[in-house]
């Protein structure tokens, strides 16, 4: 199966002479399996730092800290090499505030992820969130997906990947993920 | 080739140890580690406080911890101070552990292409010092109980009746999502217990450390 190119929800163009703000973080993967709570650690200190872009300043911490600290989470969980960089990169674009990550993981999780961000696409998020629910309360709590099902539930947020091969091996794949949040929906709460 | 074993002492050994675990236990296990909080439930894992650290020319090679308080068998293994106690008493020795505190010996870890040297058994011997393992770390000078979890088929392995050190049966471990890929139906985990003065052998218990081993690569076994 060809696991390399879109996937996902169609996200919006964006202008980069449009583009307000941008921070760029990059990172070891093994930083945060060494520490877990690093990753709720930069997810609010990010969202900390963009929260000064909306009015509800502390909903707005929330809703991105939430999305952020999944995709951070996913970031160590993901990555084939621990000692790899990965990066997380937010841009704000005044209506759209976007999270890019960027990882490199193996064969089975990329496949994994393309299938989940297929589904996520194409069903009801509702659906998904009770589906989530139980699985997460049956098995897995340590990859719930709750947090992004939820963004897109209440907030409409979109979720897509890029996905490209690594030259010279064929079991390993570049992951940009993003997360698009629309500004005005995290205004009216 | 020499491997020196020693007690990671520095802030720089200790954060050393831990990356090594870390990455270790989360590649077999996929197990996270945190000092501001752990849920089994979530793969998050406590670190232990103390490490026993094996290099070979200065690269860390493998390491051994330490629980010196809240102890992963107590938090989780549901274990009770009855079944300790009947243990000291079978032993005959419940009045010289009178108020003992209890460590546990965890996360034993050998870098990847080491395996062949028999490093896991020589810091897992070395951790039965006393200067390593009752080492007045918390200062209280109290007598030390020891506690060890794991698959039967580790413990027996390194423990008795194949290692040098009794590790009494305590109980059955109780299962967590943590642990999935480790144990099995056939080879479940359980709480042991080792009592310092009548379970480890004296050149093991009056071990000095800083000590350094010749090693030899062993000949890989024929057939598998």
């Amino acid at each position: 199966m060809d696991l390399v190119g879109q996937v996902g929800d169609t996200l919006t163009p964006q202008d980069p002479a449009e583009r307000l703000s941008k921070l760029r973080v990059e990172l070891l993967p093994i930083d945060l399996i060494v520490q877990w709570r690093r990753c709720s650690k930069m997810a609010d200190f990010l969202a900390g730092y963009f929260e000064y872009h909306f009015e509800d300043r502390p909903v707005a911490a929330q809703v991105l800290s939430t999305g952020l600290n999944e995709l951070i989470e996913n970031l160590a969980k993901f990555s084939a090499n621990k000692q790899k960089p990965v990066s997380i990169e937010i841009n704000h674009y005044g209506e759209l505030l976007t999270v890019t990550t960027e990882n490199e993981a193996a064969r089975p999780q990329t496949t994994a992820l393309r299938a989940r961000l297929a589904r996520m696409a194409t069903t009801d998020p509702e659906e998904l969130f009770l589906e989530q629910l139980e699985h997460t309360a049956s098995s897995d709590r340590a990859a719930s997906g709750l947090g992004l099902i939820n963004l897109k539930k209440d907030y409409g947020a979109r979720l897509a990947a890029e996905i490209r091969a690594v030259p010279d091996d064929p079991e390993r794949f570049v992951v940009s993920l993003q997360l698009e949040l629309n500004v005005d929906a995290i205004e009216r709460g | 080739m020499i491997l020196r074993i020693s007690i990671a002492k520095t802030r720089a050994e200790v954060l050393r140890c831990q990356y090594f675990i870390a990455e270790i236990y989360n590649r077999h296990y996929q197990i996270m580690f945190s000092e501001d909080g752990h849920d089994l439930d979530a793969r998050i894992e406590p670190y232990p406080q103390k490490y026993l650290m094996g290099t070979v020319d200065g690269l860390l090679v493998c390491a051994f911890g330490l629980y010196t308080r809240n102890t992963y068998v107590e938090r989780y293994g549901g274990l009770t101070d009855e079944e300790v106690l009947g243990q000291l008493e079978e032993a005959g020795v419940a009045d010289r552990y009178v108020g003992a505190t209890r460590r546990e010996l965890t996360k034993l870890v050998v870098r990847d292409g080491w395996e062949s040297f028999g490093l896991a058994r020589m810091i897992l011997n070395a951790a039965h010092s006393r200067m390593f393992c009752e080492g007045d770390w918390d200062g209280d000078g109290r007598p030390v109980l020891l506690l060890i979890c794991g698959k039967v088929s580790i413990i027996e392995r390194f423990w008795a009746p194949k290692g040098p050190v009794r590790a009494r049966y305590l109980a059955p471990f109780p299962r967590y999502p943590v642990h999935s890929e480790y144990r099995s139906e056939k080879d479940p985990m359980q709480s042991r217990l080792i009592i310092p003065d009548v379970d480890i052998p004296a050149a093991l218990r009056e071990l000095t450390l800083p000590v350094e081993l010749e090693i030899t690569a062993r000949a890989p076994k024929v057939g598998g």
